[in-house]
């Protein structure tokens, strides 16, 4: 199975081990969007983080499993914001919202299993992308209320 | 280029085939290799994310 992490997977990982069971899941074929390389190596400013961040895309270099996207592929993504309904339009003009959709091209594009913590943004790109196999992961505030939550 | 060896050794013939259609090779010596190779990529990928793994908060979100 392709798998495919989003960036706020990779980051509540470094953060805190949260997703460790997917991150470190033996056997799934595991492929890493440049554009979530792009949004990682935005985050991390120090040498610390560079330093891990060039550990981290190393494998998936050396493998050619770094994805990236091209001409036909910009051009649907073209597509994809024409096509939005008026009400998306200011969530249109946002960059994290273009390299979410950025991200699940790549994905698409590879058949890949797409994790992400990002509900609302996937759920506006799935609507629209009905091939896209999205898989939801909670985000680590929503963990720790679960675990707090009597039962 | 790595090296290549000639081996003697008992190998499941239904894995074999399976991994032939799965990496669509001609060969069983592609399929065996292929199906190592992965192996091997997983391991290293896995590797790399448990040194990253709870380094603490030291990438930001920029893109929220």
């Amino acid at each position: 199975m392709k798998v495919m992490f989003d960036t706020n997977i990779y980051i509540s990982f470094i953060r805190n081990r949260t997703h460790a069971d997917e991150l470190l899941r033996r056997g799934t074929v595991k492929y890493l969007s440049a554009t979530v390389l792009m949004e990682l190596w935005a985050g991390g400013r120090t040498r610390k983080a560079e330093r891990l961040l060039y550990q981290l895309q190393k494998p998936y270099a050396d493998a050619g499993r770094v994805v990236t996207l091209n001409s036909e592929q910009y051009i649907a993504i073209g597509h994809f914001f024409a096509d939005l309904p008026p009400e998306y339009r200011e969530l249109s003009k946002k960059a994290d919202f273009l390299n979410d959709v950025q991200i699940a091209i790549t994905a698409l594009s590879i058949g890949a299993n797409l994790y992400t913590e990002n509900r609302i943004h996937f759920d506006i790109i799935h609507r629209r992308i009905k091939s896209l196999k999205v898989k939801y992961l909670p985000t680590n505030e929503n963990q720790e209320r679960h675990k707090t939550q009597p039962s | 280029m790595p090296k290549m060896i000639k081996k003697t050794i008992e190998l499941n013939q239904h894995y074999i085939d399976r991994a032939r259609l799965i990496f669509k090779v001609r060969t069983e010596k592609e399929a065996v290799n292929k199906a190592l190779e992965m192996a091997v990529i997983d391991d290293n990928i896995i590797k790399a994310h448990e040194l990253a793994g709870g380094e603490g908060d030291i990438i930001d979100e920029i893109f929220k």
